[in-house]
């Protein structure tokens, strides 16, 4: 197989046709930190110094990025010799943690103090060291003055276990981000929003339905909160609180199981919501749940721009 | 002389039907089983990617990626491209696009047939 010579960091790389910079680096030893590796998360971010940026590497990049001549290692498959370095401190920042709490089992409240601005439902990437960040989505509105998220903690995670375990109040962590689309807009004010997670997911959405709330939605909100068969819905509380503040909102929990977990979510939304043309659709949670629903509320006629999706996909480690 | 594209209404038309025809693509029999497990928001993109192309639009398809796009589904033949195309022309048909425009779609999607197919 063909394969190419550019620079990274200085350094000689070899890329086989066909493959990503972040593939070849990691073949060969070379550390560039990664999380999604679908070209959402944004951890593998890096800055293309000469040569033409392929199309394809920034295709999820705000303007401001691309212009930067920022790439994503994970999508970028170079065809000719370029040169390329790991982006540094230029797009990240530090945070003080002000808030550091258990609200569930195993799920972390994270508050974090900044001046970077944010929606609740993007995310932002929280980094351990030089070569190891996770995405977690915000919970919190920019209003609460606070980056709030909420971390699960996963028996091999690296970050999750290292937030829970070793950060504490007073910690100042670096970030990256925020960055991700999946928020609230006032364009969608006259239309009803139909939101649907499991987990931490849930968190994201809360923001997403509070945000929608304080700009005066007009619409209405339907919330379908997923949870595991015999666990106790996190953050069903608070939602409760929200019903009770507006008409507009109703939210509802449905169990899943854990081998077809979107099977009876998708059956309720074929049959409570036969039309959901000019409907705004927020999914977050389980990528089971988020992509079996994707597909549902499509094809009963939300629009592909009006469904709204966590993007995170759980790979394994 | 107008382009294709520029007749057709440009990236504003690629958005209007992008909806439409892969709600059609996904409701059809006869070749929906190919998006089985896709992930939605990709599929979206390179439908509009796909339509910008045959509706003669700037676009950045060589026929390297439609081979290697398609290269791992198993059973691909022309059937299914010819169900494609015939979902492509009842989607400009609800747009009310002329039929020789809509001739014209179709060539251009033909044209890259035997690179979806690779041979």
């Amino acid at each position: 197989m063909a394969s190419l010579s550019i620079q990274y960091g200085g350094e000689p790389l070899a890329i086989n046709a066909g493959e990503s910079l972040l593939d070849a680096a990691l073949r060969q030893d070379v550390a560039i930190a990664n999380s999604c590796r679908n070209g959402v998360c944004q951890t593998c971010l890096v800055k293309v110094t000469a040569g033409a940026v392929p199309p394809a590497a920034q295709k999820s990049l705000s303007p401001q990025q691309r212009k930067q001549n920022f790439a994503l290692a994970c999508q970028l498959k170079p065809e000719l010799a370029i040169e390329v370095v790991p982006l540094g401190a230029e797009a990240q920042s530090s945070a003080e943690v002000v808030g550091h709490e258990l609200i569930a089992e195993n799920i972390l409240s994270l508050k974090l103090k900044t001046t970077l601005p944010w929606e609740a439902g993007q995310f932002v990437s929280v980094w351990k060291d030089q070569n190891t960040a996770r995405p977690y989505s915000i919970v919190s509105r920019e209003e609460d003055g606070l980056i709030e998220c909420h971390v699960q903690k996963h028996s091999q995670g690296k970050v999750s276990r290292w937030l829970h375990d070793d950060v504490s109040l007073g910690s100042v962590v670096t970030l990256s981000g925020p960055s991700g689309s999946c928020f609230y807009d006032a364009s969608m004010s006259g239309k009803n929003l139909l939101i649907i997670g499991s987990g931490t997911g849930m968190g994201a959405l809360y923001g997403i339905a509070r945000e929608a709330l304080a700009q005066r939605h007009q619409g209405a909100l339907a919330v379908y909160h997923g949870t595991r068969m015999g666990q106790a819905p996190y953050l069903m509380s608070e939602f409760t609180a929200l019903m009770g503040s507006t008409d507009q909102l109703q939210a509802s929990v449905f169990n899943y199981r854990p081998d077809n977990p979107s099977d009876e979510i998708a059956k309720l939304v074929k049959r409570e919501y036969p039309s959901l043309q000019n409907w705004c659709v927020f999914l977050c949670g389980s990528p089971k749940i988020v992509q079996s629903l994707q597909r549902q509320c499509f094809l009963q006629g939300a629009s592909l721009t009006d469904i709204h999706s966590d993007p995170f996909i759980t790979r394994p480690l | 002389m107008s382009t294709l594209f520029e007749r057709l209404g440009g990236e504003g038309a690629v958005d209007a039907a992008v909806d439409i025809f892969y709600r059609k693509v996904l409701t059809d029999d006869r070749i929906s089983h190919f998006f089985e497990g896709v992930d939605m928001a990709e599929q979206a993109k390179k439908q509009k990617a796909f339509l910008t192309m045959v509706f003669g639009g700037p676009n950045n398809y060589s026929g390297k990626d439609l081979r290697a796009g398609h290269a791992h589904l198993t059973g691909l033949d022309d059937s299914h491209v010819d169900a494609v195309v015939e979902n492509l022309g009842g989607t400009l048909q609800e747009l009310g696009v002329p039929e020789s425009d809509i001739a014209e779609v179709a060539a251009i999607a033909n044209s890259v047939r035997d690179d979806v197919l690779n041979r």
